[in-house]
């Protein structure tokens, strides 16, 4: 198993290497000189413009500055944003909790509802509950996320006033961070049920709005997948040797029937990213997403840079993650690799 | 389409609406001129944020109402499909030839060639696809032609899988080695032997296309990092919308349910032409 990590991490490397050259590129795609780029709109005296030519090493060759940006890059130095100033590593690290916090609730929420919405059209296949399931989730399936999220917002915080339309949290509460995710951070701050109930409020919509997409392609996965299963040899065992029923659904074709849909929900992570970026710039998550969108309109070129590059890693790593839960949880494949 | 697959589809109810409910969308586009609305940039003033016609306040002139600045909203969204269809279709068009001569070349020569296409595919789906686009955006600058290089470049991986997968297929098929042995040169091996027998997949992928084409040309308008105001674009009225959606809630109901008809169509259109096009499943 060991040995099967390591060969897929460095089947990664030249992807990772790919990566790297894009956002290395990218600055110096952008029509115009880059140290005027990164020293933004209102440029810099005549010495700032000298000192940052040589601190990046623009005298030097292509590949050369290409090294460098990589040698930075694997010590954390990604270099620093023109807006703010800081360091693009701290900055990521602000924000990326809040993103993920945002994706895991949807991810878990889609996975909750979309397995049994599939099983069941999968059970009740070409009956009417088939139809609607499938409907239900081809629209959610086609749909523009950030428009749904503006007629939920029409619902339930214009009309119902249930929940707020922006941010992560009241201004009444003051939750220092500890790991960046809210809903455990008031726990660890000692500011109890009140302050997780704000936080759950805040979430909730954006979660919903993420998880519509995932949802909807889960559901589709588990039925196919589920429809395929019962049609095995094995099922029709099952039923012949007198199980109910639901037995033979439970019990035996839907372990089997769950292994392809481990796969979509790890490819689901590119999705709820694109997700992320219209939820969060929607209801003003102060994620990833929302922060780079605000990168490109103020054409803080390095923040996009390091933001795209450390994204990137992270689906990387995802991939190679889900591709090894997926060999442990298919004995066949276990059993090969040994 | 063979007659077999044509007679699949059309015995689909649910493929004929989609096809149907597309065919009006783009008889709107196109005739949008001759029909009897206003022009879409035309100010109204006195007339700003008139609700639909069927509501209290409203004016029989502005069927669906005004926005914000007193521009009729159904004449916006007529104009609208010609830019979202238009462009959505353009699209597809630039990616399945790029796409299809790239994946056509990397399936039949193999070697460093195909290697060299499946990094680039490799690396282009390491990023999820917005992404991508706003990073290419970033680099061309804000506008609806740069949104459309963008989505196309976004879209070419899946192009280029789907006909490099389905020309593996073919090469080594009987009738392939036959026309290589009567000395056929490659290209006409490429485009004249092997490409019809590859259209059924590519067909779907373009439908397919289509709707993520305009879900993420609308998307880039409503991030501000495609069509700018005042073009009468879906995405980007919906972000104008964002700002009123009290006072104004109906400014942004309507453009997002044409984005989600067209692409649900598409999508439907889509999933039908596969099963018809698909040799295994039956009739």
């Amino acid at each position: 198993m060991l040995q099967f990590l390591i060969k897929r991490i460095l089947h990664s490397v030249p992807t990772l290497i790919g990566v790297s050259l894009v956002a290395f590129l990218l600055i110096r795609l952008v029509p115009g000189d880059p140290v005027l780029l990164l020293l933004g709109e209102r440029g810099g005296s005549e010495e700032a413009v000298l000192e940052m030519r040589q601190n990046l090493g623009l005298d030097r060759p292509l590949w050369q500055q290409y090294l460098n940006f990589v040698g930075n890059a694997v010590t954390g130095d990604l270099g620093e944003s023109i807006i703010s100033k800081r360091s693009v590593w701290s900055e990521f690290l602000d924000r990326f909790p809040a993103t993920i916090e945002l994706s895991v609730l949807a991810l878990f929420w889609s996975a909750l509802l979309g397995i049994p919405l599939g099983v069941l059209a999968a059970v009740r296949r070409g009956k009417f509950l088939d139809h609607l399931v499938m409907s239900v989730s081809l629209i959610g399936y086609s749909m523009p996320i950030f428009w749904w999220g503006l007629i939920l917002i029409l619902f339930f915080s214009v009309q119902l006033g249930w929940t707020p339309v922006s941010g992560r949290m009241s201004a009444a509460f003051d939750v220092e961070p500890w790991s960046g995710f809210l809903l455990l951070d008031v726990w660890v701050r000692g500011q109890g049920w009140e302050a997780a109930w704000q936080a759950l409020r805040h979430l909730f919509l954006p979660a919903l709005v993420l998880g519509t997409i995932p949802m909807a392609a889960i559901a589709r996965m588990t039925r196919s997948s589920l429809v395929e299963v019962l049609r095995e040899d094995y099922v029709r065992t099952a039923k012949a040797k007198g199980l109910t029923r639901r037995q033979v659904v439970y019990g035996h074709a839907l372990q089997n029937a769950l292994l392809p849909v481990i796969t979509v929900i790890g490819l689901m992570v590119g999705t709820l990213l694109t997700g992320a970026v219209l939820t969060e710039t929607l209801f003003s998550w102060p994620g990833v997403g929302r922060w780079l969108v605000a990168s490109v309109v103020a054409r803080d070129y390095p923040v996009l840079q390091g933001g795209v590059f450390l994204l990137a890693i992270v689906i990387i790593a995802v991939n190679v993650g889900v591709d090894v839960l997926y060999t442990w949880f298919n004995p066949r494949l276990r059993d090969k690799i040994g | 389409m063979n007659p077999k697959a044509w007679r699949k589809f059309r015995a689909n109810p649910v493929a004929l609406l989609s096809l149907g409910l597309l065919l009006f969308w783009i008889a709107l586009g196109v005739l949008a001129p001759l029909l009897p609305i206003a022009e879409p940039q035309t100010v109204f003033t006195g007339s700003e944020q008139l609700p639909p016609s069927w509501s209290i306040g409203g004016n029989s002139a502005h069927l669906l109402g005004t926005d914000d600045i007193g521009r009729d909203l159904l004449s916006r969204l007529i104009y609208g499909a010609r830019i979202s269809i238009g462009f959505g279709f353009l699209c597809v068009l630039t990616s399945t030839l790029i796409g299809g001569v790239l994946g056509l070349t990397a399936g039949f020569y193999g070697g460093w060639w195909d290697r060299t296409v499946l990094r680039f595919v490799d690396i282009s789906m390491a990023l999820p696809s917005l992404l991508l686009a706003i990073v290419v955006v970033a680099v061309l600058g804000a506008s609806l032609w740069n949104a459309l290089w963008a989505v196309t470049l976004v879209a070419l991986p899946g192009f280029i899988r789907i006909t490099r997968a389905s020309v593996l297929a073919e090469r080594e098929k009987e009738y392939v080695q036959a026309s290589r042995s009567f000395g056929t040169s490659p290209l006409r091996q490429m485009f004249v032997v092997i490409l019809p027998n590859c259209m059924g997949p590519m067909i779907v992928q373009a439908s397919l296309g289509f709707s993520d084409g305009i879900l993420n040309m609308a998307a880039l308008g409503f991030l501000g990092l495609g069509a700018q105001p005042p073009t009468p674009e879906w995405g980007a009225m919906l972000a104008d919308a964002k700002a009123y959606i009290e006072s104004a809630p109906w400014l942004v109901t309507w453009p997002g349910l044409c984005i989600l008809s067209v692409v649900l169509a598409f999508n439907l259109l889509g999933d039908a032409l596969r099963d018809s096009l698909d040799p295994r499943i039956g009739d």
